[in-house]
């Protein structure tokens, strides 16, 4: 009987020590998980939302950009055909998507191809297509309204002008909503069009050598003039077709 | 132990009415059925319930008559969607409820782990009626009949403690227990007055000499009746209807009507914790034509601005022919989208505003052109797909998030392509020519064959990159069944 009760008692403490073994691994992966998720938080949180700026993705564009694009205010993107104006466009839209951020394109072109953007922009992009410039502008409003969206880019090019638009006064409207939503407004036009009144910046586009290989276009270079607060910056970049 | 909520509803023929259509003057409103008067407002000459319609109408000919035979200036229809609008106030607050003519039983035994007494039971019901439009009374006793006495007999919310039936219903007149009138006038022979007085009477005598009706009301008098609720599960039928006192032709005069109902539709929605999918206007004109106009929303919301907007840019897009006499607003419902937010992810909007806005969105700039954009299995380089706006909740840890974006060179779509003109020379292409488009060629890339769907439509294009004398790349193809040249975009 004592043996049969020492028996059990040993067995007792063995689960025991066991079960106490157990907590205390799941107690450190909890605070492993914990510390990762402090240390994530503290990452993000540093700084407010609305200090923080939009990464572009390309460290030596976010330089000329004074840290990324500002949010709750409004860029003006323009340059000619093929200079690189859309491909910066799906640039920052890209950046901002890989940062978790929701963005939206109006595209009153209705030029935007599915093809050139990423898996993770495009989960995270809201596309719209209006008519009208003026349709678009009223898009960029309700979107602005709804809040939430990181990025907004109002794509105008190569969209016949049928209508005649007070530029300065809508940009100015686009720049309140912008404001109050704490969103980083992206206007892409073919020639600077707003008023410098309601932009924080001005980036411009030049056409830059073409690379073709094997009979095949693989890349095109583009020269981006950022021009914030009165300084000017050059930067030169490439886009890869193969991307 | 059974407690049982009573959400009566005084004059409710009279009170459905007003609640279709609030603008009717109450005072002067008589309610009738074919041909007896069954409710009579409150400013009338004389017109009394119990009065024959030719009576009434010579007694007053300028009173409001709404009769409530169904498919009559909408009276039925009215009553279907109050009674309805009750059962809706019931499943908000518990599964188990019985939904009779002008009342409402609602068993609220477990309500008590949500609310910190029966008083705030009966005032959250009372609160909840309110904003669907019905003035009620509230009654919670042990019992059903209790109940329903209680909630009849004239305070706002009437609560009968446990084991207290019999002592409430006591002093209380015996016509509250609503016998018949040949039961009725024998407790008048006997001189039973109040119910207290039937309890006291022996339960066997009763029985012997009033029969089964008897025996029942004395087992209710004594608070001793335990029918259990009648649970029949409802349909969910989101319909509100009005028939105009004038046919109306304008958009601005019938959204005036259709705010009202969509008011009433939208609290019976919240009841259900569901949103609106679709909507389905009915309108009836002044040729007895029947019209219905469809609108489909782009995510579900129970937003009124949007409704009504999406309703104006229906009926602007597709005006009746004839005036409008009267209006059937149907609502499909649906889940209201479910959204966890995350801790440390930046927060989209929230989930009724996007459907909002989209919703608004769609109405804007037209169906399909609002979305997600999405690849298609398909060979052809400009085929895509817009689907539903749904951004993913997965975010990735800021330790994955790569320092440099890839950059990716876009292709700026014409749509339509553009017809082009190819001048070669020997065979090499010298200069291209389209709308807006004019250079000498630099640089050729490609051809690149693309073959698709051979077995339904053919098409095979020549794709060929090409670099012009005015600095810009464009993708241009060759149509190999039409022999046509197109420019499908530029490189940007």
């Amino acid at each position: 009987m004592e043996l049969e009760e020492g028996f059990r008692r040993s067995i007792d403490i063995c689960s025991f020590v066991q079960y106490t073994v157990h907590m205390a691994a799941t107690a450190a992966k909890i605070a492993n998980v914990l510390s990762h998720l402090r240390e994530d938080a503290r990452l993000r949180e540093t700084v407010p939302r609305e200090d923080r700026r939009l990464s572009s993705g390309v460290s030596s564009l976010d330089v000329a950009l004074q840290g990324g694009l500002p949010r709750g205010r409004v860029l003006e993107l323009s340059g000619p055909r093929s200079s690189g104006r859309l491909s910066m466009a799906v640039q920052l839209l890209s950046a901002a998507a890989a940062r978790g951020e929701w963005t939206a394109l109006i595209d009153v072109s209705d030029a935007f191809d599915p093809r050139s953007a990423s898996l993770l922009m495009m989960d995270r992009l809201l596309w719209v297509r209006p008519r009208m410039t003026f349709d678009g502008f009223k898009v960029a409003d309700l979107i602005l309204d709804a809040g939430g969206f990181g990025l907004v880019v109002l794509y105008l090019c190569e969209h016949p002008q049928r209508e005649r638009l007070d530029w300065t006064a809508l940009a100015l409207r686009l720049k309140h909503r912008a404001e109050r939503s704490q969103a980083a407004v992206l206007l892409v036009t073919d020639v600077p069009r707003a008023g410098s009144v309601a932009l924080a910046g001005r980036i411009h586009t030049r056409s830059g050598a073409y690379r073709w290989r094997g009979g095949l276009l693989e890349k095109r270079e583009s020269e981006i003039t950022v021009e914030i607060k009165h300084a000017v910056s050059e930067v030169p970049l490439a886009f890869d077709l193969s991307e | 132990m059974a407690r049982i909520a009573c959400v009566y509803v005084p004059r409710f023929v009279r009170q459905s009415l007003l609640r279709a259509d609030p603008e009717l003057n109450g005072d002067k409103l008589i309610v009738h059925d074919d041909r007896v008067v069954l409710d009579a407002g409150a400013k009338l000459h004389g017109v009394r319930s119990g009065m024959t319609l030719i009576t009434a109408r010579a007694l007053d000919p300028r009173a409001v008559y709404r009769c409530t035979k169904s498919g009559e200036r909408g009276g039925g229809d009215a009553l279907s969607s109050a009674a309805a609008a009750l059962a809706d106030l019931a499943a908000a607050f518990s599964p188990r409820y019985e939904v009779q003519a002008g009342q409402v039983l609602i068993d609220v035994a477990d309500l008590c782990r949500l609310f910190d007494s029966e008083a705030h039971i009966a005032s959250a019901l009372t609160v909840a009626s309110r904003r669907l439009r019905f003035e009620t009374k509230i009654g919670i006793a042990g019992n059903r009949h209790t109940a329903e006495v209680a909630a009849r007999s004239g305070r706002e919310g009437e609560l009968v403690s446990p084991g207290r039936e019999a002592a409430f219903l006591a002093p209380l007149p015996i016509e509250m227990l609503s016998p018949s009138p040949e039961v009725m006038m024998l407790f008048r022979r006997w001189g039973v007055v109040q119910i207290g007085e039937l309890a006291n009477l022996p339960e066997r005598g009763v029985a012997v000499r009033l029969g089964v009706e008897g025996a029942r009301l004395a087992e209710i008098a004594r608070g001793e009746c335990d029918e259990p609720l009648l649970c029949r599960p409802q349909p969910l039928l989101f319909e509100e209807s009005i028939e105009l006192e004038w046919p109306v032709e304008n958009a601005e005069a019938l959204l005036f009507v259709l705010r009202r109902l969509t008011e009433n539709v939208i609290e019976r929605l919240i009841c259900h914790s569901l949103a609106c999918k679709r909507v389905t206007l009915t309108l009836g004109l002044s040729n007895r034509q029947k019209i219905d106009r469809q609108i489909e929303l782009a995510a579900p919301t129970r937003e009124m601005s949007t409704l009504l907007s999406l309703m104006r840019l229906k009926m602007e897009s597709e005006p009746p022919d004839n005036a409008i006499a009267w209006v059937r607003l149907s609502i499909t419902p649906s889940a209201a989208r479910p959204m966890q937010l995350s801790f440390f992810a930046p927060t989209g909007p929230s989930p009724d505003k996007l459907a909002t806005t989209l919703a608004r969105l769609e109405a804007m700039v037209g169906k399909g052109r609002v979305g997600a954009p999405a690849l298609v299995d398909s060979h052809l380089p400009d085929a895509f797909s817009v689907q539903p706006f749904a951004p993913s909740k997965k975010i990735a840890p800021i330790s994955s998030i790569p320092a440099a974006v890839p950059r990716a060179l876009a292709l700026h779509a014409f749509r339509p392509a553009r017809i082009a003109k190819v001048d070669r020379d020997r065979g090499r292409m010298r200069f291209l020519h389209a709308d807006g488009i004019s250079g000498q060629v630099i640089e050729v890339g490609g051809p690149y064959r693309v073959r698709e769907s051979w077995w339904f439509l053919p098409v095979a294009r020549d794709y060929y990159d090409i670099e012009l004398s005015d600095g810009a790349v464009y993708r241009l193809y060759q149509d190999l069944h039409a022999k046509g040249w197109y420019i499908d975009g530029c490189y940007d």
